[in-house]
């Protein structure tokens, strides 16, 4: 009887594009964000300047995205690293670039995906978690 | 401006983010005009596929695969977040080694038990099934045969298992491997309430100023609701946090009290508590009186071994759950004893410790919540456990009120859903009623639409039941769903394997990928996996979550929906029921169980105009109308009316889920509990609807040792769990590369000390040995899991070292589950 075989996927091909929330003690703040800006390929893309970082970043394979995260966790003052969002893409498709003649969409809004029926639970959009 | 494909998506995850965080993205960033095009998805959201916590996931797919996912901000379980398995969902379809087409054990062209794997057709595969089944009906009748489920089939799949079984075949040998994780947990509820699953639910988690784990690793076994634990301690500093367990874990890093107690001791505690709260005068009085019965059961019940088995000889009263009533005073008698210095010596927690988490219950003025899985439930004592637990709540009226709250945690996906709502354990029908029960039978034929008196009244064979019946050819044949028993029963040497391999049987395994189960069995069949299929699960806090078809299964592969009905075509009823009841019911004559069970006018009512536009539903498409639909509203009328009340199928799939029961519309965050449950009369304040009386019941329950304990040749205690990047027995995450990489193989954690008394160091390769087997692995002496002296651990994924070789298959008595958490080992260097 054989044991089960790890299937490595091939990696060449894709990319996957992550966010992650960073919570940091709020009184660490600058160090924090000093700190991530001092690693390469991980961007913050916002702040509340109270110990919450909204960063994204980008790795040939998954399995480094979660290096990344590991070493976000290991700075001093980070409390956690909550996963949010992963998308694959083919790597190739990843610079073409963006045809804004017929935009007509604000990035604010396309993260509120559509689904194909609208949640009833009003109150449960409001909430997010502290 | 230039923008890329790039800039968009990472746009995209930045913006998902920042509105899971609740902060917003600088005014440069969200007023990025862009074409919908350049990250073009279709959103829709589904449960995830993992856990018994139900975090709601939104997954993106573009031709015809999955390729994002994040935690759905509007789902009220994670709002937003994901833990490390939920994260790669977009990888758990596409591991290299799916399967796409059945499998059949062939030599020379014809099935052979010793063959090799052979790719066939459905109707090969189909064909060597149907001949199996029929000689085994015939031979040795409904007892012959016998499926092992699971708690992570849909509640549709669980529903077609349960009713093929029970009113086609008429036997009573299904099963889930819930049995292992959740069986005791289900006694329990049954014993104290009369009725299965936690009256409260996760907003218990916002309310509470006090949270107890009794054994459970929260913070690697249910991440996310921890994350919610987290929150409200952090941000509240008056709550305080109490964690109890054999060894220490990542969960004490929160811990305001930790505490390491000696395995199966939980039950002195618990019995010091209950005393404590007496003895302090904390009764709450008018509660018990109102609410409450008292009891005592019989003792010294065995260990749910082999009948021949030494120790099952020597109980006076094996497997026997009788009690006899009592009142507060000979309850107050019987704890008497557990004084704090008689817990301290046993469990070895300092008693000012246990005085602190006493008082955590005792003080009328703290809200408390006491949470479970495993540690309690895998347990030779695990329903006694769960009603000492109830006990604490009950005797302070602490239970049913935002923040009071015994919480049964749940492993899998649906184990509420499914395994335990729809009834697919050997013993029950859906809805929490019993074959044992004429009553419930006789409900059960008329909402079937079967003839009256053909159920089979007496219990089939439970999960360990069935591996001890397979090795003595009691059974078969027998039909695996979503489980990987072969890596997760106990005692894989003495009776797993010698029943698999055992010529009189054949053994039938439908999975995604090739588990050792499978690759045990006689045939494989290639199954389609979560958003492959349209299915709902139910998590534990009672929360029915639905989701659509989203993409196709690959090659052959297809659901385990499809497989149990399309099977259903190969029988007729006069192969399979008694004469004398076709005699008496001709109209059910010669019909296929496909007819009788599945168009039968109820489950085949919904057309297939029902179905969502935006779509696909491949087996409602074969079968020419909505199954999921119909099967889900025949199963919904079991428990409509009885408690259990489910909303109408389509308003599933337009809510992030619903707590039944589900009454004119609105969910029950609180049961037994005036104005949050509609089941209790209005002037009652609490009402136990499972018991007659509307009473619940406390239970006088002493101490009884385990069934095995070290001694100078096995001088270790052996405890077995999961950690968080691996779900169970790995079968689906061993397939992310990256949740491999990050716990690879399977260690011995150890401590220190007990490292060095063996002159081994970490890192040195070791043999884990017990009475019944050994496995080879390594030293741990550091990281996550740090056992105190005298006990090991050995997480249990990793089908290189098959740990279940050497636990115990001594199960609960009463719920037959397997106690995994201790066993008596010695370890050697190799």
């Amino acid at each position: 009887m054989r044991t089960n075989k790890i299937a490595l996927d091939d990696v060449t091909q894709e990319s996957h594009i992550s966010s992650v929330i960073v919570f940091c003690q709020a009184e660490k703040h600058l160090e924090v964000e000093k700190a991530l800006l001092a690693q390469a390929d991980i961007e913050i893309h916002g702040s509340d300047e109270k110990g919450k970082f909204v960063v994204v970043t980008e790795a040939k394979h998954q399995g480094i995205i979660l290096d990344r995260i590991d070493l976000i966790n290991a700075l001093d003052g980070v409390i956690n690293v909550s996963m949010v969002y992963h998308q694959v893409a083919a790597i190739d498709e990843l610079d073409d670039e963006i045809d804004q003649d017929n935009a007509d969409q604000p990035i604010a809004q396309i993260y509120q995906p559509q689904m194909c029926e609208a949640p009833s639970d009003a109150d449960a959009a409001t909430q997010t978690v502290q | 401006m230039k923008l890329t494909r790039r800039d968009v998506i990472k746009a995209q995850a930045a913006a998902t983010a920042a509105t899971v965080a609740g902060i917003s993205l600088p005014a440069s960033a969200s007023n990025i005009i862009t074409s919908s095009k350049a990250n073009k998805l279709t959103w829709s959201k589904a449960p995830c596929r993992f856990c018994g916590t139900g975090c709601g996931i939104s997954v993106a797919t573009k031709d015809g695969k999955v390729v994002a996912t994040h935690g759905d901000v509007k789902a009220p379980v994670n709002k937003g977040l994901s833990c490390v398995k939920g994260y790669f969902l977009s990888k758990i379809m596409y591991g290299k080694d799916r399967i796409t087409t059945p499998m059949l054990r062939k030599k020379d062209g014809v099935f052979n038990k010793e063959g090799d794997f052979t790719p066939v057709s459905w109707d090969e595969a189909f064909d060597i099934m149907e001949e199996k089944f029929k000689k085994v009906l015939k031979e040795k009748g409904p007892d012959g045969i016998s499926m092992f489920g699971s708690g992570q089939w849909t509640v549709h799949e669980g529903y077609a298992a349960v009713k093929l079984m029970k009113a086609g075949f008429l036997s009573n040998n299904i099963d889930p491997n819930a049995r292992h994780c959740m069986a005791s947990a289900v006694g329990g509820f049954m014993r104290t309430f009369g009725i299965d699953e936690p009256m409260g639910c996760y907003d218990d988690m916002e309310a509470a100023d006090a949270f107890v784990l009794w054994g459970s690793n929260m913070a690697e076994m249910h991440p996310i609701l921890w994350t919610r634990i987290a929150d409200r301690r952090l941000s509240n500093p008056h709550v305080k946090v109490a964690v109890l367990s054999t060894f220490e874990h990542r969960s004490f890093d929160l811990a305001d009290i930790p505490a390491v107690f000696t395995p199966q001791t939980d039950m002195v505690l618990l019995n010091a508590i209950a005393n404590y709260i007496i003895e302090s005068g904390s009764v709450n009085q008018d509660f018990i009186s109102k609410h409450v019965n008292f009891r005592e059961g019989v003792t010294d019940i065995g260990y749910g071994l082999r009948p021949t088995h030494e120790l099952q000889k020597k109980a006076k009263n094996p497997n026997s759950g009788k009690s006899t009533p009592i009142d507060l005073d000979a309850f107050a008698k019987f704890v008497k004893p557990y004084t704090f210095d008689y817990a301290e010596e046993m469990s070895g927690v300092p008693a000012k410790t246990i005085e602190k988490i006493a008082k955590l219950y005792a003080d009328p003025k703290i809200k408390v919540m006491s949470l479970w899985t495993m540690g309690v439930n895998q347990h030779t004592r695990g329903v006694w456990t769960n009603n000492l637990l109830y006990n604490i709540h009950l005797l302070t009226g602490k239970i049913s009120e935002p923040g009071n709250s015994p919480f049964s945690l749940t492993g899998q996906p649906s184990a509420c859903g499914t395994a335990r709502e729809v009834g697919t354990f050997s013993h029950r029908l859906p809805a929490d009623m019993v074959v044992k029960n004429p009553k419930h039978r006789a409900l059960s034929e008329k909402l079937w639409k079967i003839p009256a008196g053909i159920l089979n009244g007496k219990p089939g064979s439970h999960a360990v039941k069935q591996i001890r019946d397979l090795k003595d050819s009691k059974i078969n044949v027998c039909w695996n769903q979503v489980n990987n028993n072969v890596q997760a029963g106990a005692n894989i040497n003495e009776e797993i394997l010698p029943g698999y391999r055992n010529p009189d049987n054949f053994i039938i395994t439908s999975d995604a990928y090739p588990t050792v189960t499978a690759e045990a069995s006689d045939l494989i069949l290639p199954s389609a996996m979560w958003v492959e299929k349209e299915g709902a699960y139910g998590n534990a806090e009672r929360r029915t979550q639905a989701w659509y078809q989203l993409v196709n299964a690959p090659g052959d592969a297809r659901s385990d929906l499809w497989q149990l009905v399309e099977f259903s075509k190969r029988f007729t009823t006069d192969e399979v029921w008694p004469a004398k009841v076709l005699a008496e019911n001709p109209e059910y004559k010669g019909k296929t169980l496909y007819e009788v069970l599945f168009k039968n006018g109820q489950v085949d009512k919904f057309p297939l105009s029902q179905i969502s536009p935006d779509y696909e539903n491949k087996e409602s498409k074969e079968f020419g109308f909505y199954i999921q639909k119909g099967l889900f509203e025949e199963y919904a009328s079991f428990g409509r009316d009885h408690g259990h009340d489910l909303a109408d199928y389509d308003t599933y799939h337009k809510e992030r889920g619903l707590r039944w029961p589900v009454v004119n519309g609105i969910e029950t965050k609180w049961r037994f509990k005036e104005g949050s449950d509609p089941y209790v009369k209005e002037g009652t304040g609490w009402q136990f609807y499972g018991k007659k009386d509307n009473k619940a019941i406390i239970f006088a329950l002493p101490y009884e040792p385990p069934a095995e304990s070290p001694n100078e040749e096995f001088d270790m205690w052996l405890s077995t769990g999961r950690v968080l990047e691996h779900w169970h027995s790995g079968s689906m995450t061993q397939r992310v590369p990256e949740l491999f990489k990050a716990f690879p193989n399977a260690v011995c954690f150890m401590h220190p000390e007990d490292a060095k008394k063996r002159g081994m160091r970490r890192g040195d390769e070791v043999k884990v040995i017990s009475r019944r087997g050994e496995i080879r692995t390594r030293i741990e002496t550091r990281g996550r899991n740090k056992p105190p002296v005298g006990l090991v651990f050995v997480p249990w994924f990793d089908a290189s070292q098959l740990i279940n070789k050497v636990t115990l298959d001594a199960t609960d008595p009463l719920s037959k589950q397997t106690d995994y958490k201790k066993c008596a080992v010695k370890i050697e260097k190799v």
